[in-house]
């Protein structure tokens, strides 16, 4: 269990509008989705009727149907809307998903792994590509505080880090989200100040990260 | 480390799933005589590897440090004992009746708990949406009220007087109506969907599903179908069964936790469901610890 | 008309019936009962496919039993817009490679399991992974300047020759939730016009 805190879970604009993305954050399965309200939300990834993955499933509206027997549930509250095998009776009442908190900020959907944990905003940047790697928050962070020449904790879960000269030298600040004991998601941002393009940026900065898990996992 | 033994001592006693008495004094299928017959068949039971094969008309299965375990030939298949045998092993006598066509449909391996699959095989609220424009078609979506009873001494299950709305329920079926269902479960880990011909309303199409327990997670699924279909090539009617499993494959695989859950409060059944919360006592009563969470 | 001899659990001859429906096309389809019956192997099939591959086109007097090359085929051949490869024939031309090389390791992987071969498919997905790896960073870097497919703004045959296998993956017991931008250009696909399933694959 890492420390409660809010970690980013997906890039807003790769949330699109009725597109659901399949995040773990510490240990737990979240479907993340964003109804036509464009609100995003995180839920536990689990259909309460014979446990489906709702991430599998398909949005409605603003609402959440499940693949297996099409049962909704209502984005606001997570409240199932229709049971469709018995459309003239109310669905089982209590029924509800557990929404994990969310927000957008920074160009990033970010989800609180505890409850009212308090949202430090980090410095605006490019957004980049989201890359896995196949270790935990607490290794991944030594090992890149180790190999990364000028590199600095933002406290337990972010780094500022700066690409090689030959790859732009940017700073960039590196997210980190937990996901499993052995599973570390690494979001970024790039600071660039010369103006360039921002794809070229973001391609930068996700062949260098990637060339860097490569390290890590020939040194494993 | 030390927590975690102490935990389980004070528990009831460990019982390994691979060992779970319910499921070794039992006959599994392990192959179709039709596999077999284009050679020797190396699978897994419960955990443990098995060569079968058809040796002058007598079924053989060996475990890999070459001991014999106990065979007999039923029902198109193949089916393997490695407990002590049960007094009965069920039948499907319909499958006798003359003008049937018995065809295997094939053997797929899915990564999931053998009571969900059968679980999933004794569903009907899942037709408009996992079976869309075949078993099932939005706004046909209810489920009506159906009876589920045990019969044989508590050793069958029974789902009758299903009714359901398809919009094409067979290969050859080319418009909708209600069709109705009979579901048998004879065996822990086998059912049996008696369907009204679309042909022939007095007379029924069988369809089976035995499921071999490789592991608690793990399913060797093998579809057996009777029909009375003579418009259909037997592509086709392989080729329609295979569609309706493929289409169930990927939730079955998506279903979080893979073991069935057999507490009551695990998961939120509706009145659809009968037959699903009638199959999870069956498998409290019956003692089953493979495969699924206990209650 | 065209005669297209296929599996329906077959990824390879999904490809073909995903294109040919989303150009429209007209066309007669013969099932073949590759498992269990092995039907692509026998003396009839091989007479249009020597090795026994599946699926098969017959156009004509034209017989094509490879995926890629049924795909470029009817693009080039009853595509009136054109849309669907000459407009970059050579970028096309590479993802139809890496489809090709999905097929051989992440196709061959869950034919594998789905069929309970009992053999060891860890080999095949260990070759897939950076496949997927470099499609998922090819997606986002596009999708990062508003495009939406592999090969710029509209969908071309290279979708198609990437996509099935890909939205497979599951089945060969390969998470695409490692590949966020695998699963949301998936999205994408399910939303062109005249887009199909086949078992496994969900629809929009
Ligand atoms: S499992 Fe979700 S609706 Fe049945
Ligand atoms: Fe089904």
């Amino acid at each position: 269990m890492t420390r409660a805190g809010w970690y980013p879970l997906a890039g807003a604009g790769d949330l699109a509008e009725g597109h659901i993305v399949d995040a773990v954050l510490d240990g737990r399965a979240l479907a993340v989705w964003r109804g036509a309200d464009r609100i995003a939300r995180a839920w536990e990834n689990r259909c309460p009727h014979r446990g489906v993955r709702l991430s599998i499933g398909s949005v409605v509206g603003d609402e959440l149907v499940c693949r297996y027997h099409g049962w909704r549930f209502a984005g606001a509250d997570g409240r199932c809307t229709r049971v469709p095998a018995h459309p003239n009776s109310a669905p089982p009442s209590g029924l509800r998903i557990q929404a994990r908190p969310v927000r957008e900020a920074a160009g990033i959907v970010w989800c609180d792994s505890g409850e009212g944990s308090e949202f430090v905003e980090p410095e605006p940047g490019i957004v980049a590509r989201p890359l896995m790697f196949a270790m935990g928050l607490v290794a991944l962070r030594g090992a890149m505080l180790g190999a990364l020449g000028g590199s600095s904790a933002i406290g337990e879960a972010w780094l500022r880090a700066s690409l090689p000269h030959e790859a732009g030298g940017w700073t960039v600040t590196l997210l980190l989200r937990p996901a499993g004991p052995h599973e570390c998601w690494v979001h970024g941002l790039v600071h660039a100040g010369a103006p360039a393009r921002p794809v070229a940026i973001a391609r930068a900065q996700t062949d260098w990260l990637a060339g860097v898990r490569r390290l890590f996992e020939n040194s494993l | 480390m030390l927590a975690s033994c102490i935990m389980t001592r004070g528990n009831d006693p460990f019982i390994d799933e691979q060992n779970d008495p319910v499921l070794l004094d039992q006959w599994h299928v392990v192959a179709s005589i039709a596999e077999l017959r284009r050679g020797p068949v190396r699978t897994i039971l419960l955990g443990r590897r098995l060569t079968v094969a058809i040796r002058q008309d007598q079924p053989v299965a060996h475990h890999a440090d070459g001991a014999a375990a106990a065979t007999m030939l039923h029902l198109e298949y193949v089916w393997v004992c490695l407990g002590q045998k049960p007094a009965r092993l069920f039948d499907i006598p319909e499958l006798a009746e003359p003008e049937r066509r018995v065809v295997h449909a094939g053997s797929f391996g899915v990564r999931t708990s053998p009571p969900r699959a059968i679980e999933n095989f004794l569903d009907l609220g899942h037709f408009p949406y996992v079976h869309k424009d075949f078993l099932g078609l939005e706004p046909h979506t209810e489920v009506p009220p159906y009876r589920v009873s045990t019969e044989q001494d508590g050793q069958e299950l029974f789902a009758r007087d299903c009714r359901f709305f398809q919009p094409r329920s067979a290969a050859n079926a080319s418009e909708g109506f209600i069709v109705e269902y009979v579901y048998r479960v004879p065996h822990p880990l086998c059912a049996v969907l008696y369907k009204l011909n679309p042909l022939d309303r007095d007379r029924q199409d069988v369809i089976a599903l035995f499921c071999q327990p490789v592991g608690p997670e793990q399913v060797r699924a093998h579809m057996l179908v009777s029909l009375l279909d003579d418009t259909s090539d037997d592509a086709e009617l392989i080729g329609f069964q295979q569609l309706i499993f493929a289409q169930d494959k990927p939730i079955l695989e998506n279903q979080v936790p893979l073991r069935l859950p057999l507490s009551p409060g695990a998961e939120v059944p509706v009145r659809a469901d009968a037959m699903s919360v009638a199959y999870r006592r069956y498998l409290a009563a019956l003692g089953l610890r493979h495969g699924v969470i206990a209650a | 008309m065209i005669r297209l001899h296929h599996y329906e659990l077959s990824a390879e001859c999904y490809k073909v019936r995903l294109l040919l429906s989303m150009l429209g096309l007209a066309h007669e389809t013969v099932q073949v009962d590759m498992y269990p019956g092995a039907a692509h192997l026998s003396d009839s099939y091989r007479r249009l496919s020597p090795l026994g591959r599946l699926p098969v086109v017959e156009d004509g007097d034209l017989v094509l039993d490879d995926a890629n090359a049924i795909l470029v085929h009817l693009a080039a051949s009853h595509d009136p817009g054109g849309t669907w490869f000459a407009r970059a024939p050579g970028q096309i031309a590479q993802w139809l490679g890496y489809g090709a090389a999905l097929a051989a390791s992440l196709g061959a992987a869950r034919l594998m399991d789905c069929f309970d071969t009992g053999m060891d498919s860890a080999p095949l997905i260990a070759r897939a992974l950076p496949i997927l790896d470099a499609l998922d960073r090819h997606l986002w870097l596009e999708a990062a300047e508003g495009h939406f497919y592999l090969c710029g703004t509209g969908p071309t045959i290279a979708d198609i020759a990437c996509f099935a296998d890909t939205v497979l993956a599951e089945e060969a017991g390969v998470a695409l939730r490692r590949y966020p931008a695998v699963r949301r250009w998936h999205d994408r696909v399910r939303m062109i016009p005249g887009f199909i399933v086949m078992p496994g694959v969900f629809p929009r």
